[in-house]
């Protein structure tokens, strides 16, 4: 029964190519859109970082630069989960394998969509303006115990916001 | 086969709990007798706050929703308390924290280094005074010493 047990958990992915990737990827995205902590959280390796450098709209200084681990970013995928409207498209994948295919570059390119609140909101409704994020997504992802995970993401986001009249967000 | 089904999943369930205990590795944290210590004011002549170091983070932190807070042992007596969050600043989100590392000395605890990520850090004695304004506010429990106090008036 343990030897069942063992083999059962040897056969997890040991070499990563283009059609894994790709569809660690959309399984990323997809949970992105759903907004379930654990399930964002899941994807993200043991040591896993990320760094963001926003560039808010109308700041003509320097962008806010944020890097923060696993367990930061895992709550902070919590509070994502209050949004009642977020809409994520990809726009681009680009996927670099290493030589050894235990590892993987990924450029991606997204538009989000979401309101923006410029305080604590009393209902989800309380925002003005839609912000729409250009983000540039460069991540690594790699294999452990026998998942594909990422290990890092670095992105560069640009805000636009525009009224919600001009751009009404569906709620899902 | 029947027959073994039930000591089977028992034995599933014995390894699977003896395995979780001895391979999960549980957040460090201070010892009991450390968390019921008086903290002091983190001045020159560690003035007694009356309240524990368990009452005054509970008081600051126990509703801080999506912060993180960690401990980190720097050994048996001394410990960092860290509660990060990220906050939307003026230009974009920014990283907010608050780190206070605590030295057991005798039955009480001195607060010796206070860090923000604020530009100016406050000094020790002055963030340990903000600290105290929660259980203050909320009329928290304070330590024997002080209640005895109190109650000798």
């Amino acid at each position: 029964m343990i030897a069942g047990a063992w083999s059962l958990t040897a056969c997890g992915t040991r070499h990563l190519d283009d059609a894994r990737v790709t569809a660690f990827i959309d399984k990323a995205d997809n949970a992105a859109r759903k907004r379930f902590a654990p399930g964002i959280c899941a994807l993200r390796g043991k040591t896993f970082t990320a760094h963001q450098t926003f560039h808010a709209e109308g700041n003509r200084g320097e962008p806010a630069e944020l890097t923060i681990d696993r367990k930061l970013f895992c709550s902070e995928a919590g509070k994502f989960s209050h949004l009642e409207q977020y809409v994520l498209e990809r726009k681009s994948i680009e996927i670099k394998l290493a030589d050894d295919l235990k590892s993987a570059d990924v450029n991606a390119v997204y538009t989000e969509k979401l309101p923006y609140y410029e305080a604590p909101p009393t209902t989800a409704s309380d925002y003005r303006d839609v912000q729409v994020l250009e983000t540039i997504d460069h991540s690594r992802v790699g294999i452990e115990g026998g998942d594909i995970v990422f290990l890092s993401t670095d992105a560069d986001i640009t805000q636009t916001l525009v009224p919600k009249s001009d751009m009404p967000l569906p709620y899902d | 086969m029947r027959p073994l089904a039930g000591p089977a999943a028992l034995l599933v369930i014995v390894v699977g709990g003896v395995l979780l205990k001895y391979c999960s590795h549980p957040e460090p944290r201070p010892d009991r007798n450390f968390m019921a210590a008086e903290m002091t004011a983190g001045d020159k002549d560690q003035t007694g706050t009356c309240y524990s170091v368990d009452v005054v983070l509970t008081a600051n932190f126990a509703l801080a929703r999506g912060a993180v807070k960690s401990w980190t042992r720097l050994d048996d007596n001394r410990w960092t308390y860290k509660v990060e969050d990220v906050q939307s600043g003026p230009v974009g989100p920014v990283q907010a924290y608050l780190a206070v590392t605590l030295l057991r000395e005798g039955n009480r605890v001195e607060p010796v280094a206070y860090e923000t990520s604020d530009k100016e850090a406050p000094s020790v004695e002055e963030g340990v005074k903000a600290l105290l304004q929660a259980p203050d506010h909320f009329h928290s429990t304070k330590v024997d010493r002080c209640r005895q106090a109190a109650g000798s008036h």
